[in-house]
C-alpha cells in the first residue's frame, strides 16, 4: 500500500468522481491501469474533451501539444499540473507535493524518468513524454523481472533515437523484449526507408515495402553504421541460441557473424551464410520468416489423393500434417480418409498426425477437455495404426495470452499428457500454437515438438517471443487452389525434427532394433568370455565395449575402472556373416520419442554396475552417471551467473529441458536415469540384454524418472536436494573428490567452487535440481 | 661445477618437485572437457572428430583434448608447463647423479671430506 498512491486516487476521485464518463478507481493505495484510467480520463476532462476515454489517443495528444511547453513554473492549469504529478507517484517518481506547483523537484523527477527512457534528460513534457508517464510501462528493470540490461540499453536507443518521429511512441525500457518492442524495431527500420516509405505511413506492419527495403539491404561482414545497429538489435530479441548470444554493435565483425551462424542453423536457413541476408532479416523480424522460401513441409484439412500427393511429391513437399479428428459438428471433413495414409506413404511422403477439437477460444481449455481429447487422440491413432512413439500435436488455434496459458492452456496440456499417461504413452503429445504458447506449454508440460503458427504474424503470442527450442514444424503461408483445387498451409521442416511416420502397423517397438543390436553383441561377448576367462561377464563386455569409442579415458578409469583392453582389441577387428562389429549411435525411446545415446547410457550402466549405489551417499558411480552432470551443470550455471543469479531459474530453463542444448539436457537425464535402473537388474542377475528388453518393451521406462526418485532419492524432494549438496560440497568419497576437482575446479578453471559460493546461492541450484527432477517425476503421471 | 657443490638435498628436492606438479597437471589435464568431450565441443559451436580425438589425445609427453583438428580444449598454459617441468625434472635426476658421482669422487681421493 503506497500512501502517495492512494492520495492520488482519493484526488482524482474526489476532483472529477462528478464528471460524466469520468473512470472511478479503487481507493487501495495500488498503483495499476486503475489508476491511471482515472488521471487520464481527469486529464481529457481539462483539456476540455467531452466524451472521456481511458486511451491516451490521438486527440488527447492533440490538445496537450495545444498546450505549449509544459515545464517548471508552467501555471496556465494548475489540475493538469497535479494529474501529472499524480502520475509521477503513481509510476514511483517523486511528483513533490502534488499541488500543482510545477516545482525543482517535480522537473527533476520528469528528467530522470526522461533519462530512463533514453531521451534527453530535459525538464519539459512534451504530448508524447505526456502519454508515457499516464501508462504503466517501466523504464528501469524491475527486480526479479528477468528483465535484461542488454534489452533496455536497446529500448532505450530506440526511444533516443527515433521518439520524436512521426508514428513513434515511447515504449518501454523494462529489459523485456516485447510485442511494443518488435514494433518499435519495425518502425526504426522503415524510417530508415524513408525512400519509399515516408515518416507519416511507418506503421511497424512487415508489408511489401519493408520486404523490398530489406531486400536491398544484405550486410556483409564488416558492414558499418546503423542498419548493422538494427541488425544485431534484432539479433538480441532473438537470443539466446543454445549458448550464444550477442549484443548491439555498429560494425558487423565475426562475433556477430558467429551468432548469425548459429541462429541461422537453428532456423533451418540454409545454406548458412553468416550475413544479414533478406531470409536472415525476416526470421528476426516476423513469425513466418521469409514465408516464400522453399519449404519441405505442409498442412492441410483436404484428403490427400493420389494426384495430390504426386503433385506434393513433385513440388518439393516431404511431409504432411493431417487431422486425426474432425469434431461431429464440423462441417470441414478434414480427418483422414480410407486408404488415404497408404496413399501418402506410396508417394513417398510421410505424415504427422493433428489433433483440433474447436481450440478457438478460452472456453475449449481445461484439464478435463485436456484429458479426453487425450483420450480420444489415442483411440483415433491406434486405429489409423500409428506407431508408439508417434508424436501427436494438440492445437491451440487462437491468441492466447499469457494469463490464459497459464490458467487455460497449461492445465489443458497437463490433462493432455495425464489421459496419453492413462493409455501406457503410447504416443507423445507435441503443441500447434503461437511461439509463446507453444514455449509455455512445453516448458510447463514437456511437449516433445512444437508445431508453431507462424502464420499468423499479428498474434501477440508471435511478436516479441523467439522460436521455441524444440520447434519442429513452422507454419509460414497459405496456399489456395493448388493442384486439382486444394489449398494447404506451408511448413518450415527443422533437420533433426519429428521425422513423422512413414509407415503405420510396424510391429517394431521402436527399441527392437536396438536389442537385436545388444542381442548380436552378447552374443559375441559371451563367445570371447568362454574362451578367454576372466573376471568380468559378458554384460560388463558389452557395456565397456559400447563405451569404448567416447567413454574410455584416463577419467573413466579412475572412475569406474579400466576395461579390458585384451577384449576391446578383439571386438574392434570382429567380423561375421551380419558385417563388422560397431557401436551402434542411438535409438528412440519408446515413451518420449527422443533418442538415447547408447554410448553414454552404457558408460552410466557400467558406472552404476561396477559401484553400486551406498546408503552411505554417492559414489564413483553416481559421477559416472548424473552426479557428474551435476557438476558439468553447475559449472555451466557459474559461467552464466550473470544472467543467472538463481540457480532454480538455471533448472527450470536448462535442465533436462526438451530442445534446450545443455551438458545436462533431456536426454542426459534419460539416459542417466535408465541406467541407475538397468544397473540394478543387472546386479540382480539379469543379462544385460535381457534387462534392456523388459525396460524398453516393458512399463518400466514409461515411470523411469518417478521410481528413479523414489529409489535412489527416498521420493522425497529435500533428500535429492540434499544428495546434490552432497555431490557438490561435502562428500569425501575419494571418487567424487576426484569428481569434483576434475569436473569443477580443472574443466570449471575460472568458477568458484561449490563450497566457496554463499550457501544460499548454492542452494537455488541444489533446491532447483531437485524441483525439476520431482516435477518431471510427477508429470510421468 | 658450483651446481654440484649445492647441498645434497637440493636436487633430489627439485626432481620430487617437478614429479609431484607432473603428475598433478597430468592429472588436471585428463579432466579437461568434463564427462562428455563430444557435449563440450558442440555446446562451444566445434564439431566433434572422435577419431581425430582418439588419435592424438597424447601427443609424446603432451597431451590435448582436440574437438577436431583445428580445436583443441587443453588451456594453452599445459603443455608448455608439462615441457618446463619434464626439463626440469629431467635436469634434477642428472644432476643427483652428477653430484652423487662428484661427491663419491672427492670422497676417493680425501676420505675426510
Amino acid at each position: 500500500m503506497d500512501d502517495k498512491v492512494l492520495k492520488a486516487q482519493q484526488w482524482v476521485n474526489g476532483h472529477y468522481g462528478n464528471v460524466q464518463g469520468y473512470q472511478r478507481c479503487p481507493e487501495d493505495g495500488h498503483t495499476g491501469w486503475l489508476v491511471m484510467y482515472s488521471l487520464i480520463t481527469a486529464l481529457q476532462h481539462e483539456l476540455g474533451i467531452t466524451t472521456l476515454t481511458t486511451e491516451f489517443g490521438p486527440t488527447t495528444m492533440a490538445k496537450v501539444q495545444a498546450l505549449g511547453t509544459i515545464s517548471r513554473g508552467w501555471s496556465a492549469n494548475k489540475n493538469i499540473v497535479t494529474i501529472l504529478q499524480h502520475a509521477l507517484w503513481c509510476k514511483g517518481y517523486s511528483g513533490s507535493d502534488a499541488d500543482g506547483d510545477f516545482d525543482g523537484t517535480t522537473e527533476d523527477s520528469v528528467k530522470e524518468i526522461r533519462g530512463h527512457m533514453g531521451i534527453s534528460p530535459d525538464g519539459d513534457v512534451p504530448a508524447k513524454v505526456f502519454k508515457a508517464i499516464m501508462n504503466m510501462d517501466a523504464y528501469v528493470v524491475p527486480v526479479n523481472s528477468g528483465g535484461t540490461d542488454k534489452v533496455r540499453e536497446i529500448q532505450q536507443w530506440l526511444n533516443g533515437k527515433f521518439w520524436t518521429k512521426a508514428n513513434f511512441d515511447i515504449g518501454p525500457a523494462d529489459g523485456h523484449y516485447s510485442r511494443d518492442v518488435q514494433k518499435s524495431l519495425m518502425k526504426a527500420i522503415q524510417y530508415q526507408l524513408s525512400d519509399t516509405i515516408p515518416e507519416n505511413e511507418v506503421n511497424g506492419e512487415f508489408g511489401q515495402r519493408t520486404r523490398a527495403g530489406l531486400q536491398a539491404h544484405t550486410l556483409q561482414w564488416d558492414a558499418q553504421g546503423i542498419w548493422v545497429e538494427l541488425f544485431s538489435a534484432a539479433c538480441v530479441f532473438n537470443e539466446p541460441i543454445g549458448e550464444f548470444r550477442t549484443s548491439k554493435r555498429d560494425r558487423f565483425d565475426s562475433k556477430l557473424a558467429e551468432f548469425v551462424a548459429e541462429f541461422q542453423k537453428f532456423s533451418e536457413l540454409v545454406p548458412v551464410t553468416a550475413i544479414g541476408d533478406y531470409a536472415t532479416w525476416c526470421q528476426l523480424l516476423v513469425s513466418t520468416g521469409d514465408p516464400d522460401r522453399p519449404v519441405k513441409g505442409c498442412d492441410t484439412r483436404f484428403e490427400i489423393t493420389e494426384s495430390r500427393a504426386a503433385w506434393l511429391k513433385a513440388n518439393g513437399f516431404e511431409i504432411v500434417g493431417r487431422y486425426i479428428y474432425d469434431p461431429p459438428d464440423s462441417t470441414l471433413d478434414k480427418e483422414i480418409k480410407p486408404g488415404e495414409l497408404q496413399r501418402i506413404f506410396n508417394a513417398g511422403l510421410r505424415v504427422f498426425p493433428i489433433y483440433q477439437d474447436n481450440a478457438r477460444r478460452i472456453e475449449d481449455f481445461s484439464f478435463a477437455n485436456g484429458r479426453a481429447h487425450a483420450v480420444n487422440a489415442h483411440k483415433l491413432a491406434i486405429g489409423y495404426g500409428f506407431d508408439r512413439g508417434t508424436t501427436i500435436y494438440f492445437a491451440v488455434d487462437y491468441d492466447a495470452t499469457q494469463d490464459q496459458i497459464d490458467s487455460a492452456i497449461v492445465p489443458y496440456f497437463q490433462g493432455v499428457a495425464a489421459g496419453l499417461a492413462a493409455n501406457g504413452k503410447h504416443y507423445v503429445h507435441g503443441v500447434y500454437g503461437s511461439r509463446n504458447v507453444c514455449t509455455g506449454v512445453t516448458k510447463n508440460t514437456y511437449a516433445r515438438y512444437s508445431f508453431v503458427s507462424g502464420m499468423s504474424t499479428g498474434f501477440s503470442g508471435n511478436l516479441g517471443f523467439p522460436m521455441p527450442a524444440n520447434w519442429s514444424f513452422n507454419q509460414v503461408k497459405e496456399l489456395n487452389n493448388i493442384g486439382d483445387g486444394f489449398d494447404l498451409d506451408r511448413d518450415a521442416v527443422r533437420s533433426g525434427g519429428d521425422p513423422g511416420a512413414g509407415a503405420v502397423n510396424t510391429p517394431a517397438n521402436p527399441a527392437d532394433g536396438f536389442i537385436d543390436y545388444l542381442g548380436w553383441v552378447y552374443r559375441i561377448a559371451d563367445r570371447w568370455r568362454g574362451e578367454h576367462p576372466g573376471d568380468r561377464n559378458p554384460s560388463q563386455l558389452v557395456m565397456e565395449y559400447l563405451r569404448s569409442f567416447k567413454y574410455n579415458n584416463d577419467r573413466f578409469d579412475i572412475l569406474i575402472g579400466a576395461p579390458d583392453h585384451d577384449w576391446l582389441n578383439y571386438a574392434a577387428g570382429y567380423r561375421d556373416e551380419r558385417g563388422p562389429l560397431y557401436i551402434l549411435g542411438s535409438f528412440r525411446d519408446p515413451v518420449t520419442g527422443h533418442e538415447i545415446s547408447v554410448d553414454h547410457l552404457m558408460a552410466s550402466i557400467n558406472g552404476h554396475y561396477v559401484t553400486p549405489p551406498s546408503t552411505d551417499g554417492s559414489n564413483g558411480g553416481d559421477v559416472g552417471g548424473w552426479a557428474g552432470d551435476l557438476m558439468t551443470f553447475y559449472v555451466d550455471w557459474r559461467k552464466e551467473k550473470d544472467h543467472y543469479p538463481d540457480g532454480g531459474t538455471y533448472c527450470a530453463e536448462k535442465l533436462a529441458r526438451i530442445g534446450v542444448e545443455s551438458r545436462f539436457g533431456f536426454g542426459d537425464l534419460l539416459e542417466d536415469t535408465d541406467a541407475w535402473h538397468l544397473a540394478a537388474v543387472v546386479r540382480g542377475g539379469r543379462n544385460i540384454v535381457d534387462a534392456v528388453t523388459d525396460y524398453y518393451l516393458g512399463t518400466d521406462c514409461a515411470h523411469r524418472f518417478t521410481n528413479f526418485v523414489n529409489q535412489r532419492f527416498s521420493g522425497k524432494e529435500d533428500v535429492a536436494a540434499f544428495m546434490a549438496h552432497e555431490i557438490l560440497v561435502s562428500s569425501t568419497n575419494p571418487m567424487v573428490m576426484a569428481g569434483r576437482f576434475g569436473l569443477i575446479r580443472v574443466d570449471g578453471s575460472d568458477v568458484e567452487m561449490p563450497n566457496e559460493l554463499d550457501r544460499d546461492v548454492l542452494k537455488t541450484l541444489e533446491d532447483g535440481f531437485a524441483k525439476t527432477l520431482f516435477a518431471r517425476a510427477k508429470a510421468e503421471g | 661445477m658450483k651446481l654440484a657443490r649445492t647441498h645434497p638435498g637440493v636436487w633430489p628436492a627439485a626432481a620430487a618437485g617437478a614429479g609431484i606438479l607432473l603428475a598433478f597437471v597430468y592429472f588436471s589435464s585428463i579432466w579437461v572437457g568434463g564427462l562428455d568431450i563430444a557435449e563440450t565441443c558442440e555446446l562451444r559451436g566445434e564439431s566433434w572428430d572422435g577419431i581425430y580425438h582418439n588419435q592424438h589425445e597424447r601427443d609424446g609427453l603432451l597431451v590435448h583434448q582436440w574437438c577436431n583438428q583445428h580445436y583443441d580444449l587443453m588451456p594453452v598454459w599445459v603443455n608448455p608447463a608439462l615441457v618446463i617441468l619434464w626439463v626440469l625434472a629431467g635436469f634434477s635426476v642428472l644432476m643427483v647423479l652428477y653430484t652423487a658421482l662428484v661427491r663419491a669422487r672427492d670422497f676417493e681421493e680425501d676420505p675426510e671430506l
